[in-house]
């Protein structure tokens, strides 16, 4: 969509999530799509083991997830037919309550939107190289093996 | 030939680099770079690999930022100047 940064991953102060809402919504004024859908990833403070975190680092080996993203978001808008769909991820640490990454599916009817929102949370969390260290308020901390 | 690689995450921390450039034999694969690693590692990686010297499943290989697939390492050969990381599993998030 023209004037949306391109999916990836970006450094969190390159990036203003909030911008890409206004963004995808002004991208869709134009009657062409019938239903957009958002998912946000929150720093919660609840970790692994029940731990309570105190922030968590995401880091990337960009090459890698830019790639990754690009791909997963034309596979899963050719798959569901839908206009767009982007995935914009920071790296870096985040507080606890953080947003850290936004999803956005843009198509014609909310069935197909709904349904890409969740494959393409469930691939972005398994196919780039992203690895995500919770640091606990004990002090310790740990690297999350995903999904 | 000259290869670089890098170590994201824990493997960072095992080996408290960020990155090496290893020099391996024209006509390489990724194994052979596995080995590389393993010799030059042995010690702080030990625990990614098993005991018959195969990296634990989980880990991923990719080159040049590609994902290559288990079956192809021994496959794959290498060029001067291409870059190859060990992928940890991948961290995006917890089993809901």
């Amino acid at each position: 969509m023209p004037g949306l940064p391109p999916a990836g991953v970006y450094a969190r102060d390159e990036l203003d999530l909030r911008s890409i809402f206004g963004w995808v919504l002004d991208s869709v004024a134009d009657g062409s799509c019938g239903a957009v859908a958002f998912f946000v990833g929150v720093v919660k403070s609840v970790g692994v083991g029940e731990k309570y975190v105190n922030s968590l680092v995401m880091e990337s080996y960009p090459e890698h997830a830019n790639k990754a993203l690009e791909r997963i978001c034309d596979e899963v808008a050719a798959e569901y037919g839908l206009r767009f769909v982007g995935v914009w991820h920071l790296i870096g640490e985040f507080e606890v309550g953080e947003a850290v990454v936004l999803v956005a599916v843009a198509g014609l009817r909310r069935k197909e939107v709904l349904a890409a929102l969740h494959t393409t949370v469930e691939r972005y969390k398994r196919e780039p190289a992203l690895f995500k260290k919770e640091v606990y308020l004990d002090g310790s901390h740990s690297w999350i093996e995903g999904a | 030939m000259r290869v670089s690689t890098r170590f994201y995450a824990f493997l960072r921390e095992m080996t408290g680099r960020d990155s090496d450039t290893l020099t391996l034999d024209e006509g390489s694969t990724i194994v052979d770079f596995l080995k590389a690693v393993r010799e030059k590692y042995g010690a702080s990686l030990a625990s990614i690999f098993g005991v018959d010297g195969v990296l634990r499943t989980g880990f991923a290989v990719a080159l040049n930022g590609d994902n290559v697939e288990r079956g192809e390492w021994g496959r794959t050969v290498l060029r001067d100047g291409d870059t190859v990381v060990i992928l940890p599993p991948i961290a995006g998030g917890l089993p809901e």
